[in-house]
């Protein structure tokens, strides 16, 4: 019986961070099955490091599938999965970040109270860092210096969204939810560093908002992004990539 | 009590019981204290726009949308027998409830989630288990730019793009300007001109100069009023990007030649972009912009310069990277013959023995030669010296209080300024590149004593003006000056009148509309 979510998580160079990404995803995953949801829990590795795919492996033995591509593309390496996938609904993680264990719980339940086809963001999104201990609080005050945070992301219905905003930032993360068919007809562009081109998570929410596509929230959801040197992102900002229009 | 207040009053809150009264008295009160109709309607102009009452909208769709009722407050319909979140606050709405939650605190739901991921990820933690409530939320994809102020660029992209730092007098700008007639007049497209580094108060009565009238039927951008994070070159860069013109045209915009320098690569996919470079100053002082951006733009942009000089340089430093720089002279606002003919019979000769007086033009900046000035002005204390530009500090604290050097302020239009009292024209300046004002000059039948710097002598010979050699030594380059005004002196005046024609001629053959013209066409391909 075909699955109701695939949930693709996707690795690189991640290393050790890889071991609590695995860890909270299976949370997640654990949840979801509990109250009666049929998921397929995949990993796609692109070019990973030695370390990221023996940790993989030792750490993720739980997993239905674990598949190896060599694109050095984060968007190939989706749409692989993509193709590869067999639930309705894909959910992608990104092999060094963490999930609410709800997540995956909820996103599924609003997608499918929609008939319409829409792509599922979380409420909210906890920035944290490598070295976040040394902007350590011991009490209820942040310290000044401190750069972690909470990005709240707004649906693209909302009244104080603008469509035009997206020509200088991304509105939402690549963490995304949604049917597999929404992904079949809109796969990611292939970021192209010697024509400066990247950020394909950016380009992707902009091509499939313009198509009609709605971006929406799910409700008291939270995922945190690790941000760290040479990460992808951080790696695409250095290099002065910018998404297609 | 004012009767007409209350009165009001009672009418809204009676209104407003009509349109809640079927949800009931809780949820009645609950909108009484916190909507904020106003709020409502300038966040949702859409609402606005189609004449909704603001309640009834939120009642009948705003709710189900979770659109914000107030600056600090959402909400949500969730049904009765939902799990409840002990930090929300609920509100009876008919048979369901409305789940309030403050738009500035994580719901206590997530902070949990988010709690509970420490097991994983200790550094989760990293900021204080205890300040994690209190970390600050931003919007996501919330941009510090005037997207509305920026709206007749989406509606309607422009295929051509000047960058400039500023709507002012200055030979950069002037440059930019004439370029920008020449695509005009090859109707290139709709035009945009973005001016990186003023405000547009700060702009008042650009439209007066006449160096840069041909930006007046161009749609200007004042990018500091539009962005608020202006100093990040990727602002710039992905609006450039987004727009994808067919032509970038940078004139000493220190922002957007670092938006070409990391963002290069992509934006010459779609834009051929050109950079200007007008001089390399000496030994870098002062970090001109062709010794700091030349190296990186190069490589996705034309560098354009006014002189062979700088081409040269930069070519040859760069010859690695496979692209030339392309010169273009500089377009000088010519005088008629007629004119010219007129000037030079009206003009005055001061014969030798008298004082002679001379005319300075240039912004009042030390790297103008205002050193070489000033000693020539005490070497001659018989002559009087005139000075016409932007002053930014009185001539005390420019150095300049002597009795005979008299600033005569800013000129609008120096093709049409009166010079014909003045005996000569004197050029200073240590470090150009071709420097317009002394092609203007050269219009006005006046003899010209200028320094050999630049591309001054790609126009101008010994024939057409008297070359002073600089020197690195402020009083040798003075006492040059000065052998150069007692030659002057002792010509006759038939010998500068021809000497002043042949500056005439000079400038026309090299530096007329149609050379210029000619000259954009070839370089930027139109």
């Amino acid at each position: 019986m075909e699955p109701d979510l695939s949930v693709v998580i996707v690795f690189h160079d991640e290393g050790v961070h890889a071991i609590a990404a695995l860890a909270s995803m299976k949370d997640a995953v654990d949840l979801a099955r509990a109250e009666g949801l049929r998921l397929e829990a995949r990993a796609i590795l692109d070019r990973p490091s030695r370390e990221t795919r023996d940790l993989v492996q030792r750490s993720g033995s739980w997993l239905d599938s674990t598949e190896e591509v060599s694109f050095g593309d984060l968007g190939l390496t989706r749409n692989v999965a993509v193709e590869a996938a067999n639930g309705r609904l894909i959910a992608f993680l990104d092999g060094d970040d963490l999930w609410g264990n709800r997540w995956l719980a909820d996103a599924r339940r609003c997608a499918v109270s929609m008939e319409a086809p829409a792509i599922w963001h979380p409420e909210y999104i906890y920035y944290f860092d490598d070295d976040g201990y040394n902007q350590h609080s011991a009490t209820t005050t942040p310290n000044p210096w401190c750069r972690a945070h909470y990005s709240a992301q707004v649906p693209s219905n909302a009244g104080e969204f603008d469509r035009r905003s997206l020509i200088f930032a991304n509105a939402w993360t690549a963490n995304v939810l949604a049917l597999r068919e929404v992904h079949l007809r809109y796969p990611y562009d292939q970021a192209d560093a010697e024509r400066g081109i990247g950020f394909e998570d950016w380009g992707w929410n902009i091509k499939t908002l313009d198509q009609g596509i709605p971006h929406l929230i799910v409700r008291s959801t939270i995922h945190a992004v690790r941000r760290r040197k040479g990460s992808l992102s951080m790696a695409m900002k250095a290099s002065g990539a910018l998404p297609i229009y | 009590m004012n009767l007409v207040r209350f009165a009001h009053r009672w009418i809204r809150r009676r209104g407003g019981r009509e349109r809640t009264g079927p949800y009931g008295p809780e949820f009645q009160a609950f909108v009484e204290k916190h909507f904020d109709a106003a709020l409502y309607l300038s966040t949702n102009p859409d609402v606005a726009r189609a004449g909704h009452d603001a309640l009834t909208h939120w009642t009948k769709h705003g709710l189900r949308e979770e659109r914000a009722i107030s600056s600090d407050l959402s909400a949500r319909v969730v049904s009765a027998d939902a799990l409840r979140d002990p930090q929300l606050t609920y509100v009876s709405f008919g048979k369901r409830l409305i789940e309030v939650r403050n738009r500035h605190e994580l719901p206590g739901a997530v902070l949990s989630q988010l709690r509970a991921q420490a097991e994983h990820e200790p550094l989760i933690f990293g900021p204080g288990a205890l300040a994690l409530p209190n970390l600050p939320i931003h919007t996501l994809g919330k941009v510090p730019v005037d997207l509305d102020g920026l709206a007749c660029c989406f509606e309607t992209k422009p295929k051509v793009i000047f960058v400039i730092p500023l709507l002012a007098i200055g030979g950069a700008e002037k440059y930019a300007a004439d370029i920008c007639r020449v695509l005009q007049d090859r109707k290139a497209g709709p035009i945009a001109v973005i001016v990186t580094d003023q405000k547009e108060k700060d702009a008042t009565g650009w439209q007066d100069l006449s160096i840069i009238e041909p930006f007046r039927d161009t749609r200007i951008l004042f990018w500091r009023d539009l962005c608020s994070n202006h100093a990040d070159p990727q602002m710039l860069a992905s609006l450039l990007a987004y727009l994808a013109p067919d032509i970038i045209f940078v004139t000493y915009s220190g922002i957007c030649l670092q938006a070409i320098t990391r963002h290069g690569k992509r934006l010459s996919q779609k834009s051929r972009i050109f950079c200007t470079f007008f001089s390399l100053g000496k030994d870098g002082l002062g970090a001109p912009y062709a010794v700091t951006y030349a190296r990186f733009t190069t490589s996705f942009a034309t560098s354009i310069t006014d002189n062979n000089v700088v081409a040269a340089i930069l070519d040859r430093r760069f010859e690695a990277l496979g692209k030339r720089t392309a010169v273009i002279p500089p377009r000088a606002p010519l005088a008629s013959r007629e004119v010219f003919e007129r000037m030079l019979a009206g003009r005055e000769w001061a014969t030798e023995g008298e004082g002679f007086s001379w005319v300075w033009v240039s912004r009042l900046d030390k790297a103008k030669g205002l050193d070489v000035l000033r000693q020539l002005a005490v070497l001659r204390p018989g002559d009087t010296f005139d000075l016409y530009g932007p002053a930014p500090a009185p001539l005390d604290q420019l150095g300049l209080d002597l009795p005979n050097i008299r600033y005569r302020g800013i000129l609008k239009d120096t093709a049409n300024a009166d010079f014909s009292s003045y005996h000569g024209f004197l050029f200073t300046s240590p470090l150009e590149g071709m420097p317009n004002v002394v092609l203007e000059m050269s219009q006005h039948a006046i003899p010209m004593i200028i320094s050999n710097v630049g591309g001054l002598p790609e126009t101008f010979d010994t024939e057409s003006a008297i070359i002073v050699q600089t020197h690195e030594q402020v009083p040798t380059t003075a006492a040059a000056f000065c052998k150069a005004c007692d030659r002057l002196g002792a010509m006759p005046a038939a010998e500068r009148a021809v000497m002043a024609r042949r500056a005439y001629e000079a400038v026309s053959a090299r530096h007329s509309a149609d050379v210029f013209h000619a000259r954009v066409c070839a370089v930027l391909g139109v």
